[in-house]
């Protein structure tokens, strides 16, 4: 079961435990990794999607904690420290691995008339009751997330795949939660577009 | 509303967050709206499709490994 948001992120932990962590203790080293392991795993597969590469940002986050832990304050929130450091392990191997660049999203504004009606009527999707085509949607739409400009992709997995709460989000990236919020519904507006494209040119 | 306004404000009243008011008209438009309800359709779908591209659990390489994982780090990182 999850960790209420206040144990991972938002709570100071007991001090002795950072104190052990400060002076390197290798015991408490361990006991702080596990019990975080799920989680720091869960950020670096949803952002690349690429297992192997999930491991390796895992190593990469357990190395350089490791190596600053003698920064810790007292006050640290441990559980939104380590996510930090696996987002921006799995930000950098994002970058290194782009090949093309990202699309702009469309201008909301685009997509209706003066009077606010929309220009492009949406249609109801085909029910796609099976496995296998809920399966082949799914990957289309992975597909086109790569479409997406990487904050907003990074955005839309760790909420939507990750399920992470928008709180949680706030404190991993910097930003205002309403601002997280606005973001990822202008993502999901735009993935669905993109989606809504693609059904229509399958038919 | 107009389906611009509704487009804007979904995120908010799928959160439940929209004031009563805003709830109101947003339902009001989309009980009038064929595209509008088809938007509210197709949204929820996209984001339950994304919910569904989660890894269940961790994969057996990391519960396996992760211990070795733990040691190397503390074996390759040299103290700051």
């Amino acid at each position: 079961m999850a960790l209420p948001v206040s144990q991972r992120y938002g709570s100071r932990v007991s001090l002795p435990l950072v104190q052990r962590l400060r002076s390197r203790d290798r015991a408490a080293f361990t006991e702080l990794c596990h019990t975080h392991r799920d989680r720091l795993y869960g950020i670096a597969w949803s952002v690349t999607r690429e297992r192997q590469e999930a491991l390796d940002i895992l190593q990469d986050t357990l190395t350089s904690a490791w190596r600053s832990i003698e920064q810790l304050q007292d006050d640290t929130a441990l559980g939104a420290w380590l996510g930090q450091i696996a987002l921006n392990h799995a930000r950098m191997r994002l970058r290194s691995r782009r090949r093309k660049p990202a699309e702009a999203m469309d201008d909301i504004d685009a997509w209706y008339d003066d009077s606010g009606h929309r220009l492009e009527q949406h249609t109801r999707w085909p029910r796609a009751d099976d496995a296998l085509e809920r399966g082949r949607m799914a990957q289309r739409l992975v597909a086109l997330t790569q479409r997406l400009p990487d904050d907003a992709r990074e955005l839309w997995a760790l909420a939507d795949v990750e399920q992470l709460s928008m709180q949680e989000i706030g404190v991993l990236t910097g930003l205002h939660v309403a601002n997280v919020k606005t973001r990822l519904h202008r993502t999901r507006l735009q993935l669905r577009e993109w989606l809504a494209i693609e059904l229509k040119g399958a038919r | 509303m107009t389906c611009k306004d509704l487009a804007e404000r979904l995120g908010a009243y799928r959160a439940g967050e929209l004031p009563l008011g805003a709830r109101a008209a947003l339902l009001f438009h989309a009980g009038m709206c064929p595209c509008c309800r088809a938007l509210l359709s197709t949204y929820d779908v996209t984001v339950a499709l994304s919910a569904e591209l989660a890894e269940r659990q961790v994969p057996d390489a990391v519960a396996l490994e992760f211990d070795s994982m733990i040691e190397r780090a503390m074996t390759l990182a040299a103290p700051s």
